[in-house]
């Protein structure tokens, strides 16, 4: 039981990095219906950032991170004004091309910028375990744990509540009539690319910290996200982070149960089989929004 | 008849004159050299040093009137450590830039793709630090390895428990975690001999290459009682190791492979201190004669950063080797004297920093290393032994497998 625990636990700490990267792509697709694929990256640069503002610039962890939240929020913008917005109307194809080109561009600018190998990263939890229902959790883990369930509750309620987040809503559902009915739909668009960015900024801060390292490789990270999101659904918040915890917990058991039997790919196997199964059940994802469609 | 005689007086002008361009790749004024590097793809941190270190080497030597007058050239490809454009890059050092011999290479990947190239084309490859045993078993004569090997340091952990640390197999339980991969397996090899050798139990725990949660290996060894654990990958998935350790209140002894004697191994911060690591080289800290060399040639190049690098005499080590027996085979210089003349150095002198030795048949240069501790408080790593050679030794061990 004890191990079951353990392992329990250290799944629900990567299913939170799986949250927060998932929470950034459904956010993008709530609101504007893109999917955008640099959202890994985006994780990876605001992971870098914050490494510059402690690193290099010599800030106190917080005050970096802080002001890393800051710049990679405007970038999020700045992106979202430069790369996306001039394609909007364009085939979805189109779309997910320029994510794409825009995800190999990051990926380029940080090898450019940082250097390709693995930098250490500051990061500011004490490695002493904290315990937790006989299991043992380290504070970087916890920290994460309780950061994603802070921004799940702070979503939820964002979008429910908030003018801004029935705007990203309607905007989602139709953008024509969300444009007729007075909303600022380019407002609607820029928001939700400057939140994704920071929750992406979020989830790279506590991956860095897990690993000690900032790496160009983080970014595949965000590709074990993917079965997260379609288990989940793709424009559902909740489903994003349940579906990465579900996925972060599933891949650790895995990992320990089944890799005696399956050898050592299998946590990563586990994830795509979960997705697998479920599409059969529930082709919109646990908690996705059911589309039909009357001919 | 006349002119059979005039046609065999030029023939035989041409012969006599030719000895000293005969080669591929030595002309009176050079000696053309070549290498593969990863210059821009995942690898591109190695191809740099690699790159770097060749360039100071050919400069130094170059200062000083080159090899018996000539003047060293390279030509460099980008391979992008991918085994198919490896083959390309191959391709046009040999037929393009018509190289004497291809020198200072790496990558399994790589270097597998291009092995039966170099045997068939006859280029001497020196040598490659791909850390697969195919590389030198079995031998072949153009193909020359030099690295670490953790099928030896496996046997050396073992060793050690055995008979440095008193440990039986009733108070000791060995443990291997590997990256997924011909180096890990290697490893795990290693260890699985010498284990059924001395009668301990083994534990292996794979990971895939790239992870970097390795909680449920972890779990696997803590919860088997493993007590002494052997490490084969990168140094920064190490560091993961110990935190990940740590965390769940696993306290092993760790022997981290060659590739954790490294820099960011210290990533993991105390918890680094005292465990135990495996080297063929010389440390920087021991202030030998062939470090004071590479201290005094990088800096005067401006390579500064280089000399942070542990493994950088494994690359000086066997270009130094590689320049000894150029100079040995004195003006009538070939490919084949080349070789036999490296098969006849003994006792290369490193200054200090390890040994590399070959033979005939003998393809694989490392045979000895020493065991050192981490002290993480002054971020360096000591030898706790002197030069040993693992117990059970290659090739003999081949018939235990």
């Amino acid at each position: 039981m004890e191990i079951f625990l353990q392992l329990f636990i250290t799944g629900l700490a990567w299913g939170s990095v799986y949250a927060c990267i998932a929470l950034g792509f459904v956010l993008i697709f709530k609101a504007t219906d893109i999917f955008n694929f640099a959202q890994p990256e985006l994780l990876m640069l605001g992971a870098y950032t914050a490494l510059t503002m402690v690193a290099w610039f010599n800030l106190p962890f917080f005050a970096g991170f802080a002001i890393s939240l800051i710049v990679m929020g405007a970038a999020g913008a700045v992106l979202e004004m430069i790369v996306v917005r001039p394609m909007v109307g364009e085939p979805v194809l189109a779309i997910i091309m320029v994510t794409l080109g825009l995800a190999n561009i990051l990926r380029g600018m940080v090898s450019l910028i940082w250097g390709p190998e693995e930098l250490p990263f500051p990061a500011p939890f004490p490695e002493t375990p904290v315990r937790i229902f006989g299991a043992y959790c380290s504070p970087a883990e916890l920290y994460t744990i309780i950061a994603a369930g802070v921004l799940i509750t702070g979503f939820i309620l964002f979008f429910r509540y908030s003018s801004m987040g029935v705007s990203m809503r309607a905007t989602a559902e139709d953008t024509q009539t969300a444009f007729l009915m007075g909303i600022n739909v380019k407002r609607v668009f820029t928001a939700s690319w400057v939140i994704a960015a920071l929750v992406a900024t979020v989830g790279g801060v506590f991956l860095a910290s897990f690993t000690s390292y900032a790496a160009p490789l983080m970014s595949f990270y965000g590709l074990r996200a993917l079965p997260a999101i379609i288990l989940g659904g793709l424009d559902s918040i909740p489903g994003a982070v349940v579906g990465g915890l579900i996925i972060g917990v599933a891949e650790n058991l895995a990992g320990f149960y089944l890799e005696p039997y399956f050898g050592s790919g299998m946590n990563e196997i586990t994830a795509f089989l979960i997705v697998l199964i479920v599409m059969m059940i529930r082709p919109y994802g646990l908690f996705g929004s059911r589309i039909i469609e009357r001919v | 008849m006349k002119r059979i005689f005039v046609l065999a007086g030029i023939l035989l002008c041409l012969t006599v004159a030719a000895p000293a361009a005969s080669e591929v790749g030595v002309t009176d004024d050079t000696i053309s050299l070549g290498t593969f590097q990863d210059l821009s793809g995942p690898g591109a941190y190695l191809g740099k040093i690699c790159t770097t270190a060749l360039n100071v080497w050919i400069d130094n030597i170059n200062r000083q009137g080159g090899i018996h007058g000539r003047k060293l050239e390279l030509a460099v490809e980008d391979n992008k450590y991918d085994p198919e454009l490896t083959k390309v890059a191959f391709t046009k050092l040999v037929d393009r830039h018509k190289v004497f011999a291809i020198v200072l290479v790496y990558g399994s990947g790589p270097c597998t793709a291009v092995k039966d190239d170099i045997t068939e084309k006859k280029v001497p490859t020196f040598p490659t630090m791909a850390s697969v045993e195919s590389m030198y078993d079995p031998p072949s004569r153009y193909l020359f390895w030099y690295a670490c090997n953790d099928e030896d340091n496996a046997i050396m952990m073992v060793d050690y428990i055995k008979a440095d640390l008193n440990l039986g197999p009733d108070k000791a339980v060995i443990g291997v975690c590997y990256q997924d991969d011909e180096w890990g397996k290697s490893a795990l090899e290693g260890a699985r001999l010498a284990a059924d050798q001395y009668g301990y139990k083994l534990v292996e725990a794979p990971y895939k290459k790239g992870s970097k949660n390795l909680n449920p290996q972890v779990m696997k060894l803590k919860a088997r009682g493993v007590t002494h654990c052997f490490y084969a990958g990168y140094a920064p998935v190490y560091a993961v190791l110990l935190k990940e350790a740590n965390k769940v209140g696993w306290k092993p002894k760790f022997f981290g492979d060659y590739v954790t004697v490294d820099p960011r191994t210290f990533a993991a911060e105390d918890l680094a201190d005292g465990h135990y690591h495996f080297f063929n080289l010389g440390l920087r800290n021991e202030n030998t004669e062939g470090w004071k060399e590479l201290e005094e040639l990088f800096s005067a190049a401006g390579a500064e950063k280089m000399l942070d690098v542990p493994l950088l005499p494994l690359l000086w080590n066997s270009m130094g080797m590689f320049e000894t027996a150029l100079r040995k085979v004195g003006t009538d210089l070939t490919r084949e004297k080349l070789i036999d003349t490296i098969e006849s150095i003994d006792n290369f002198d490193t200054g200090g920093n390890g040994y590399i030795d070959y033979g005939p048949g003998m393809r694989k240069g490392t045979h000895q290393y020493r065991i050192l501790k981490c002290n993480a408080e002054k971020k360096i790593f000591e030898p706790v032994t002197g030069w040993r050679e693992p117990s059970l030794k290659w090739p003999e061990r081949e018939k235990l497998k």
